[in-house]
């Protein structure tokens, strides 16, 4: 092939910069390669990595979802206001006296408010996705305003309060392990791996890449594009719900304000991973290692003791530089063709 | 397959279509029999694109039937047509860049396993059989976009194959072809032929007609002039069918001679744009209408737009009055009193959302001020009535957003953008398209008033008439190159097509 | 200065030439939130029509108010967002104190050593604040980087730059004439709500009455077209990113006279509020549709209606809610107007 090295470039430049990476971690604080450094790495960056990869499949439909944050707050205190039923029964009086509330009485069986956490998620998302697919208005307003609305539910409950009480089961999906794995890890892995298999290896998962790609020629193949468009926020919907869910286990509370500024994180980590917002084209394996490109930045930059507010700068470069070099690495490629 | 070999794979009967005041299509008659190839020639305009279209299932005609394989057939969609087995190859393939060549071919029927996956083992084995089929050398695996567009246009050969069509249109494949990928499609085609497929081929190309074809319709005006095989016919023949005997507009320009010290208002030399023009020299005097004259894709556009700057060219240099430009952009060309009429005037030449007032003025902003800074919102009112009543722009006033405006009414107020500026090189890139005839009328005289009151212009025009009425120098394009450069008094319509189509 | 027509400028002077009901209706349904909004307040408090509480309310509009101007240019000339403006508005704030307090790097963090006078000080601030918004243009142009993901970098990297200047700790008191930026007062009307006015006003000027406005809304309802019309679209969509930066620096300097510190805390997410208040306005996300009349509609609906829910007695959590819900309103509302006029 002529263009040999700028391809090589396109398809393994990331995991290059994060091998690279890795390397200069390594060599910058001995503790990096610590079982317990990379173990606690993992764990904190998966909840970001859960919530981009359904920004990643929102993304690759040419869409984007700023909701994502609100809906882990809200997820969250659903999910405690449901397992303190009578909290809103029987003492509304006292509804934001909360702290050391420990007796649990969930409204519904216990599987069941997971579950009702998570068709909200899907719910909002849905609603999303069908306001911005069927007026044709660009779905960053719709979900700017979803995402205002969704953070004001939230704090409806409790007026902004936490509410402290969750079942064990839920501290597990923070705190547990599968095998010597944390869990939020492993749901990480399992969700990646899933949704990468959905999106590579079925009709769905093509579709969506065509409808990102070109609505109209995705059209004129037969394919019907509204499906496409408007399911990738309800995923988006249901893996925030699991972040929230994730996180009433890690502050055994269920917290409103949680996860403020997230959608941002994720979406700096689906674009730093190479999907491009225009849609159609980008990975779920570029965004796994755009969340952990900015995990590894931060997490050495903790390691070598530096203050919180140089790690933010770092972070905003990192997003303009990878765009701008995935760009120039593009550019170069096209100029080579001709 | 058939055996009888005059037995009709496809037959078009008396297809009518018609557009408010064009007729696309005029009882067009076309059969297509197994194993053949049929050409189909005719200028831009005469109907060859409405034809195949109608055919493909894109557009439904007004009257008229299809029958295929002895049976009548009409079609909803591109894809009711494919599924019958007639595929359509155009030049522009509704194409996803980012997904793989098998992809592409199977997009809407993507193979799976009993599990619900896609089965790309099967999906790969079937596109590479196709890919191998025509020889291509072409990977499934590859990215679409990565291709080259000669090989992507034999992707969708292959994806024609694929559907199992068994007529297959070409929609000038030589436009977009190298000489040694077209000597391949041809062999394609001829063993496509072999097979008992039948090919309807579409050219500008003469002798490509008479070395791939076996019979070629030809037409013009939406109707069909002749069907021969082409073992019957000539080249002159052919470009005589084309042409017709049309009588001659009277021409509404007085000979021009150029003044005999004047330096050209405009000259281009050598320039190139690699892939899209090709060492492309000429100059254009003060007072002369100079036509370019080319088939859709010569690179005439391309011309203009290196002219003044809009496209970067790789070589050569831009002379405007005397200034020699390297590196311009519109904006300084303009400054030197060249500007661009361009052709699609809802995408490149108005604010459809403004009023007629703010486009005309957009231009000459800058000369529209008191003291630079505050517009001199009189002197806009002032210019842009004076040029609706000078063009006769028809409006219910100058707040008019232009998106309300008629066609013809719409390219009156992108003339009178560049016409309110003092302007010393228009150049006009298909300045009647699309207009009716009363506003054709009034702009070609515009234009000659323009030559006529001193200033140099270059017409862009696919409507040999047009050139042949308008201008005082006709130069021909094909391929990026101007193959003809001849005065009007020497210039046929024969000979202005044998040109454009790189014969001569 | 608001003018309500949909083709985006009032040096049209004249009546649309298209005025059905409906297209009076979409150009003018913002003016009539705001007409309710306003009468639902005044029968809610009494108080609400006075002068003195129109006044209150202009300035507690006027920070939003001048990165919504900004964001207003942004988004006209095509740009879609800027995300940066809260975080340029917070760093802008920072480096005012800081420059007061200079100081403070060898110890006397209350007390008030100026780098060089204040006038001075403010300079440097506005330009550091069009110097950010040149960074992004740039990097939008020249790189290619989409708006997007450009301002996103900015606004996490300037946030995380407010944080590391001050020290991440609040600098606190700034002098007497920082002060008057935020608090003072010129006869009954609020130094700042004045301020914004005269932004307003003249940014309406430039949009409206000057070739540079006239090729800014060029740029952005057809980059192509302007181009071609001898304008380079790049210019004025970096000039778009230098005014909105430099616009967030001037909400940073008063607002920190407002609070009399210097805080890298302040205004998080208000460069959403910004986007909604544009939006809710009506100007177009498309670009080269929409006016500076139209977003001063749209902050004051946003101002009032918080306004309005307070003195309902609505808790601040249910007020966010609807807040969400106006905004899809608003832009729905919008869509299904424009969609059946034409």
């Amino acid at each position: 092939m002529r263009f040999e090295r700028t391809g090589f470039l396109k398809r393994y430049g990331l995991l290059l910069v994060l091998i690279v990476m890795v390397c200069v971690s390594v060599l910058l604080s001995p503790l990096f390669l610590t079982p317990q450094n990379v173990v606690n790495l993992l764990t904190q960056v998966s909840f970001v990595g859960i919530i981009a990869v359904g920004m990643t499949t929102v993304i690759l439909t040419g869409g984007i979802d700023l909701s994502v944050g609100s809906i882990v707050g809200f997820s969250s205190i659903l999910f405690a206001t449901m397992m303190h039923g009578n909290l809103f029964t029987f003492m509304p009086d006292e509804m934001f006296i909360y702290a050391g509330m420990q007796d649990l009485t969930p409204l519904l069986p216990l599987p069941f408010n997971l579950f009702v956490v998570l068709v909200a998620g899907a719910l909002i998302g849905l609603v999303s996705g069908a306001l911005s697919f069927s007026l044709k208005i660009h779905s960053f307003i719709i979900t700017l305003g979803m995402m205002i609305f969704v953070r004001g539910l939230g704090r409806s409950y409790t007026d902004g309060q936490p509410l402290f009480g969750v079942p064990p089961y839920i501290s597990w999906l923070a705190y547990g392990s599968i095998l010597g794995v944390p869990t939020p890890v492993v749901l990480w892995i399992v969700i990646v791996v899933v949704a990468a298999f959905v999106l590579k290896y079925t009709r769905y998962g093509r579709r969506i890449y065509a409808v990102g790609g070109d609505e109209e020629a995705a059209r004129l193949s037969g394919i019907q594009p509204a499906l496409y468009r408007i399911t990738p926020f309800v995923v988006s919907g249901v893996c925030a719900a699991l972040v929230g869910l994730m996180m009433s286990g890690r502050m055994a509370a269920g917290d409103p304000k949680i996860a403020e500024g997230w959608e941002l994180d994720a979406i700096g980590a689906v674009v730093i991973g190479g999907t491009a917002l225009q849609g159609g084209k980008g990975s779920l394996v570029g965004t796994t290692i755009g969340v952990l490109i900015v995990g590894i930045v931060v997490n050495v930059m903790n390691l070598l003791g530096i203050a919180d507010y140089p790690q933010q700068m770092v972070k905003g470069m990192l997003i303009i530089a990878a765009v701008a070099l995935q760009n120039l690495i593009a550019r170069f490629g096209r100029e080579h063709e001709r | 397959m058939n055996d009888n070999p005059n037995a009709l794979l496809l037959e078009v009967q008396s297809l009518t279509k018609a557009y408010p005041g064009v007729v696309a299509l005029d009882n067009v008659d076309l059969d297509v029999r197994y194993g053949e190839v049929h050409c189909l020639a005719g200028e831009n305009g005469a109907g060859k694109s409405t034809l195949i279209e109608i055919v493909g299932g894109t557009i439904a005609p007004d009257s008229g039937e299809i029958r295929f394989e002895g049976t009548r057939v009409s079609f909803e969609s591109p894809r009711s047509a494919q599924d019958k087995g007639i595929a359509v190859l155009h030049q522009e393939l509704p194409a996803l860049p980012d997904l793989t060549v098998a992809e592409n071919i199977y997009l809407s029927r993507l193979p799976r396993t009993r599990l619900g996956v896609v089965d790309y083992r099967s999906l790969h084995r079937e596109a590479d059989y196709w890919l191998e089929f025509i020889n291509s050398g072409i990977d499934s695996r590859a990215v679409f976009g990565d291709l080259p567009v000669a090989k992507q246009q034999l992707v969708s050969i292959a994806k024609a194959l694929s559907l199992d069509a068994k007529v297959i249109i070409f929609d000038e494949p030589s436009a977009v072809l190298t000489l040694i990928e077209l000597e391949r499609l041809f062999e394609i085609i001829k063993n496509l032929r072999k097979d008992g497929k039948g090919i309807v081929y579409i050219s500008h190309r003469l002798d490509e007609i008479f070395e791939i074809g076996d019979r070629v319709t030809v037409l013009r005006n939406g109707a069909v002039v002749a069907t021969n095989p082409t073992s019957d016919i000539d080249k002159n023949d052919l470009i005589r069918h084309m042409v017709g005997r049309e009588v001659h507009e009277t021409r509404l320009r007085q000979r021009f001679s150029p003044a005999q010290d004047g330096t050209p208002v405009l000259e281009v030399k050598n320039v190139t744009r690699r892939g899209v023009l090709e060492n492309v020299s000429f100059s254009v005097s003060a007072g002369e209408i100079v036509g370019i004259f080319g088939l859709v894709g010569a690179g005439r556009t391309e011309v203009a737009r290196a002219i003044v700057g809009a496209d970067a060219v790789d070589e050569g240099v831009v002379t405007v009055a005397g200034t020699e430009l390297r590196k311009h952009n519109p904006k300084r060309t303009l400054r030197y009193g060249a500007c661009l009429i361009p052709e699609d005037r809802k995408l490149q030449g108005l604010l459809l959302d403004k009023s007629v007032r703010e486009n005309v003025a957009l231009p000459s902003l800058r000369d529209l001020t008191v003291g630079r800074v505050l517009l001199d919102r009189r002197a806009i009112t002032v210019r842009a009535r004076d040029f609706t009543e000078k063009l006769k722009i028809a409006t219910p006033g100058i707040e008019q957003r232009s998106k309300f405006l008629s066609g013809g009414n719409q390219q009156k107020v992108v003339l009178a953008k560049w016409l309110s500026r003092n302007m010393e090189l228009f150049i006009f890139d298909e300045p009647t398209r699309g207009v009716d005839v009363g506003a054709k009328e009034e702009i070609r005289r515009l234009i000659v008033d323009l030559a006529e009151s001193g200033k140099a212009v270059i017409l862009i025009s696919s409507e040999i008439p047009e050139i042949l009425m308008l201008s005082d120098r006709v130069l021909v394009m094909h391929s990026g190159r101007i193959t003809g450069n001849v005065p009007v008094t020497e210039a046929s319509q024969e000979a202005l097509l044998a040109y454009s189509m790189g014969s001569n | 200065m608001a003018d309500g027509s949909t083709t985006g400028g009032t040096w049209l002077s004249g009546a649309p030439a298209r005025g059905s009901a409906a297209d009076l209706l979409v150009q003018n349904s913002h003016y009539g939130i705001l007409v309710v909004l306003v009468t639902i307040a005044a029968s809610l408090a009494p108080g609400f029509l006075t002068v003195q509480n129109f006044l209150n309310l202009l300035r507690s509009f006027s920070f939003l108010g001048f990165i919504s101007v900004g964001m207003t240019f942004v988004i006209l000339c095509g740009g879609i967002v800027d995300l940066s403006v809260a975080s340029i508005l917070a760093f802008s704030g920072v480096v005012m104190a800081l420059l007061q307090h200079w100081g403070i790097y060898i110890g006397f963090t209350n007390e008030l050593s100026h780098v060089y006078p204040t006038p001075f000080i403010i300079l440097t601030v506005l330009a550091l604040g069009a110097g950010i918004g040149l960074v992004n243009g740039l990097i939008i142009t020249k790189l290619k980087v989409t708006g997007f993901v450009t301002t996103l970098g900015m606004m996490v990297f300037v946030r995380g730059l407010a944080f590391a200047v001050s020290g991440g700790g609040t600098i606190f008191g700034v002098d007497d004439f920082t002060r008057y930026l935020g608090r003072g007062m010129v006869g009954p009307i609020p130094f700042v709500a004045l301020l914004w006015i005269v932004t307003i006003v003249a940014g309406s000027f430039v949009l409206n009455r000057t070739p540079f406005g006239r090729r800014l809304y060029a740029t952005g309802e057809n980059p192509e077209t302007a181009f071609l019309s001898g304008i380079n679209p790049d210019t004025y969509r970096i000039a778009a990113y230098v005014i909105s930066g430099f616009l967030a620096a001037v909400a940073g300097i008063c607002l920190t006279g407002r609070l009399d510190v210097g805080e890298p805390r302040v205004a998080q997410a208000w460069e959403l509020n910004a986007i909604a208040a544009v939006v809710i306005g009506g100007t177009s996300f498309d670009g080269g549709r929409g006016s500076l009349g139209r977003t001063v509609v749209g902050v004051m609906i946003i101002g009032l209606i918080r306004n309005v829910l307070s003195l309902l007695g609505v808790l601040p959590s249910p007020q966010e809610m609807i807040m969400g819900i106006v905004l899809i309103a608003a832009v729905v509302v919008q869509h299904v107007i424009s969609r059946s006029k034409v």
